[in-house]
């Protein structure tokens, strides 16, 4: 008699985060467009989730991609 | 302000969870206090004429999403320089008065000077148009030709004025004119101070109703301004002039003299009180003797030396040639 188990072992990918700014030298009085990509690289799945920004004195804003 | 550092945060879902971690990203952003605002100068067309208005909008704007820049702007161009004109809504019109540019390619340049409140968010900005071509508008002058009179006889000469009238705001005209009619040419005459005054000798204008044509034609310092030009003057009517008779007078120095003593005889020639002097020749005569001498004021002496009149009774006879007022 044996017993056998099956061990599923996940390792969690570490996406990677781009950001692209509009400008990299702004007024203060001027508004800054953010694109924020998160990727998980060829082959896996569409990452999910939210993004947040914060720096500055700017406070998060939360956005799920 | 200064420099910056935006941080990106990323959370898995429920549908990520095992599959991603949750991670970060940053990015350094550079902030000042104001930016320079970009200034554009727009004038209403880049082909101008120098006597003509230009009208020049002059648009200030910050980088997109900036709030607007309020203020004042000013716009120079050569020697012109406008006074300060608030900003409404980004931008000011200014009107560049007739004259006011110089004639060739002129550019526009614009200074835009924040008020208290735009200084919070903009820096003082220029900027400057295109070219501007500038010329000048060629135009024709009004020739005007004026007699003195309108009735004349042949006897009489006639004054003609002639004046030549450019554009408001062009430069005097500047040239010669030349007048003709009724079978008489003048010379070319020099304008001085945009006329001439031309005098048409007595005699040269033919008898019935005649018009005058004035032609200007322009100098070098004209001709890039004004086209020559015509112009008639009023009808002159001209009549034959009737010739008074004159009266001829000799006042021989002796009436009996020896035939070997000269006589002086001097003649005159009126045409009577307020009336001219007399023009053209005498001619004295007695016999075979004759001699001719041209009026002076009206007056010729003749000298007849001894042994040229007959021994006896001589009779003197003196002729007046006429002139245009006299026969």
């Amino acid at each position: 008699m044996s017993n056998s188990y099956t061990f599923y072992t996940s390792v969690e990918i570490v996406p990677t985060i781009t950001v692209t700014p509009s400008a990299t030298s702004i007024a203060k009085a001027q508004p800054l467009n953010l694109t924020v990509a998160v990727s998980g690289g060829g082959g896996h799945p569409t990452v999910t989730g939210t993004v947040s920004v914060y720096g500055g004195g700017y406070y998060p804003k939360v956005v799920r991609p | 302000m200064g420099n910056d550092l935006l941080t990106v945060v990323y959370e898995s879902d429920y549908a990520s969870l095992g599959t991603y971690t949750n991670n970060t990203g940053s990015i350094p952003v550079a902030v000042s206090s104001t930016q320079t605002p970009t200034v554009s100068v727009t004038p209403v067309s880049y082909s101008a004429i120098v006597s003509h208005p230009l009208s020049v909008t002059v648009a200030v704007a910050g980088a997109a999403g900036s709030p607007v820049p309020t203020g004042s702007i000013a716009l120079n161009s050569g020697t012109y320089a406008s006074s300060s004109v608030a900003m409404s809504g980004g931008s000011a019109t200014i009107v560049i008065p007739a004259n006011s540019l110089a004639v060739g390619s002129d550019t526009l340049a614009a200074t835009y000077s924040p008020d208290t409140a735009g200084a919070v968010n903009f820096t003082g900005a220029a900027g400057i148009s295109s070219a501007v071509t500038v010329t000048r508008k060629i135009s024709t002058p009004t020739v005007t030709a004026l007699p003195n009179a309108s009735n004349i006889t042949t006897a009489q000469a006639l004054s003609v004025s002639v004046y030549i009238s450019g554009d408001t705001g062009n430069p005097a005209p500047t040239g010669s004119v030349q007048l003709s009619g009724g079978g008489y040419t003048s010379a070319t005459t020099t304008l001085i101070n945009v006329g001439a005054k031309i005098s048409i000798p007595a005699g040269s204008l033919a008898t019935g109703s005649d018009i005058l044509t004035a032609n200007y034609t322009p100098d070098s310092n004209s001709s890039s301004i004004y086209n020559s030009a015509t112009g008639i003057s009023p009808t002159v009517t001209v009549t034959a002039a009737v010739k008074a008779t004159p009266t001829v007078t000799m006042t021989p120095s002796a009436t009996n003299i020896t035939a070997t003593q000269a006589l002086t005889v001097p003649v005159a020639v009126s045409g009577g009180i307020g009336n001219p002097a007399p023009t053209g020749t005498v001619t004295l005569s007695s016999g075979s003797y004759s001699a001719q001498q041209t009026l002076v004021s009206g007056a010729a002496s003749f000298t007849i030396a001894g042994e040229t009149l007959a021994g006896g009774a001589d009779t003197l006879t003196a002729s007046y040639s006429g002139d245009a007022n006299y026969g």
